[in-house]
């Protein structure tokens, strides 16, 4: 479980977030949207341990935040942030303990498609599959929850769809909870369970909407786009 | 339609000018790009000869290349040369070695922690302005004529640029690197080991390849002043014994020694720097 109470957090003179209750279930996959600057981001920091000197409290299955992060957490960024000196396997690697064998990490590489890349650089590898090795990465050590911040954002809309059912296909063999920030709706809602709308400056919830289908589903789903309008209503769009 | 010509006119020139850069950039000199580097300093030396030749320089001035040619090939085969050849390289090597070195400890340490930068970022900064020359005389007061003043004043040219490009190479490393490294909780030292220092290394071996090219300037300036032999000796001597074609010749040698080594060095650049191209 994946909680924020009161989370409120201030950059020099600027409030990032006021107030924001988040909570996120076991297993549970939630994305969060919402305008520019809104601070989808910073409470994604937050989650991640990036961000010290909050107030409020922020905790993952009960255990407090702090800035160094939790081994719980599996982080996702925009870009895919990759060593680029180091071959896919090390930069998975950087995800578990010193101590993990090959074959577990191979095993990771292989479940998100990469087999036979182990020993590739980054700079050999298309938008797409540099971002399913970050991927890879957050998920070793199992982690009880999985922080995506914008992970399809870079990419062109055919990838872009393509990373979404693999990312769907793969959070079938984890149970762990997702927290997907994007300012994309129409993805937003497509993946979730639930999305959170934030809004203003400082950012605070505007609206917490159910997505009442289950999976798989269909991109065309008449609920889905009543769903995608309700979000895009709360967004005052 | 005057405007349109002109957009198209403009075009042209960005679309010439985006051709001839990206013609230029170093990854387009192929093998044969790079021989013609060989064109202008031989038709230099073709010049040259004929300025000697046409009676523009007299002999005692300026040798013709062929007279520097045979002095250097006979101080080759009777020895002397090897002699003086070894001795500069040999003290040019130990330099670097020492000012690589210290540049790297200081440079890491600086880099790596705040409170040293502060201490001792600015001294090392004005430091590195003294010019060479102006260290020998001290030196040569602290370490007497021997070889600890002239590999101490090459290792102290060496040190500087190694210094100051692994300092800001580890305090410039990627932000966003080190946050993957905070979220996976990667210990101190596998940090350094698989992050920062791999970050840093183009910085190193840039600062390594400048390092090098002060050492060769540094051993002349200590060589010329006190040594009884080395190139830098071969080049006074030169002009005690009025002997032209011994000073272009080791001028020459000079140019070439530092062009070899920057060569390999280069060459260490591109192996161990392999994942930019």
């Amino acid at each position: 479980m994946i909680e924020t109470r009161s989370l409120t957090k201030t950059y020099d003179d600027t409030v990032a977030l006021r107030e924001v209750d988040f909570a996120a279930d076991d297993g549970e996959f939630v994305s969060v949207v919402g305008p520019s600057g809104c601070g989808k981001s910073t409470l994604l920091r937050v989650l991640a341990g990036l961000e010290s000197g909050f107030d409020g409290t922020a905790s993952i299955d009960g255990t407090p935040v702090n800035a160094g992060g939790s081994d719980d957490v599996g982080v996702v960024f925009q870009d895919p942030r990759l060593l680029p000196w180091a071959t896919v396997r090390e930069n998975v690697r950087i995800g578990f303990d010193e101590s993990v064998t090959d074959d577990r990490i191979d095993d990771l590489i292989d479940r998100v498609g990469l087999d036979g890349f182990e020993m590739a650089l980054p700079e050999e590898l298309s938008g797409g599959m540099a971002q399913r090795v970050a991927l890879a990465r957050g998920l070793a050590y199992g982690p009880q929850a999985l922080l995506l911040d914008e992970p399809f954002s870079a990419l062109d809309a055919l990838t872009k769809v393509e990373q979404q059912e693999f990312l769907l296909d793969v959070r079938d063999d984890i149970d762990a909870t997702v927290v997907l920030v994007t300012h994309d709706v129409e993805e937003a809602v497509y993946l979730a369970d639930r999305v959170v709308v934030l809004g203003g400056q400082p950012g605070t919830v505007v609206a917490d909407v159910e997505v009442p289908l289950d999976r798989p589903r269909d991109r065309t789903d008449e609920r889905l786009i009543e769903t995608r309008e309700r979000v895009t209503d709360a967004l005052g769009v | 339609m005057a405007t349109v010509e002109d957009h198209d006119g403009v075009t042209a020139i960005g679309e010439r000018l985006t051709a001839w850069v990206r013609d230029r950039s170093p990854s387009a000199i192929g093998f044969p790009r790079r021989a013609l580097g060989l064109v202008v300093p031989g038709l230099l030396v073709v010049g040259w000869h004929l300025l000697i030749t046409q009676g523009v320089f007299q002999p005692h001035q300026l040798p013709a290349p062929m007279t520097v040619l045979s002095t250097f090939v006979a101080m080759g085969a009777s020895g002397e040369l090897w002699g003086h050849l070894s001795v500069t390289i040999q003290r040019v090597a130990f330099g670097v070695l020492f000012g690589v070195s210290a540049g790297i400890v200081f440079g890491t340490i600086t880099g790596l922690f705040g409170l040293a930068n502060d201490l001792l970022d600015p001294l090392l900064q004005s430091m590195k302005n003294i010019p060479s020359l102006a260290w020998v005389p001290l030196f040569l007061l602290w370490f007497g004529i021997g070889e600890s003043a002239k590999v101490t004043l090459i290792a102290l040219g060496a040190f500087f640029p190694v210094y100051l490009n692994l300092s800001t190479g580890i305090q410039g490393i990627d932000e966003d690197l080190l946050e993957v490294v905070e979220v996976y909780d990667v210990g101190r030292l596998e940090t350094l080991r698989r992050v920062v220092f791999p970050a840093a290394l183009p910085n190193l071996l840039v600062g390594i390849r400048g390092g090098v090219g002060l050492a060769w300037m540094f051993v002349v300036a200590a060589e010329l002043i006190a040594a009884s032999q080395g190139l830098g000796f071969l080049l006074s001597d030169g002009r005690v014994l009025a002997r032209p074609d011994i000073i272009v010749g080791s001028i020459l040698l000079f140019a070439s020694l530092g062009n070899l080594s920057d060569i390999g060095v280069k060459a260490l650049q591109r192996r161990l720097v392999y994942w930019s191209a």
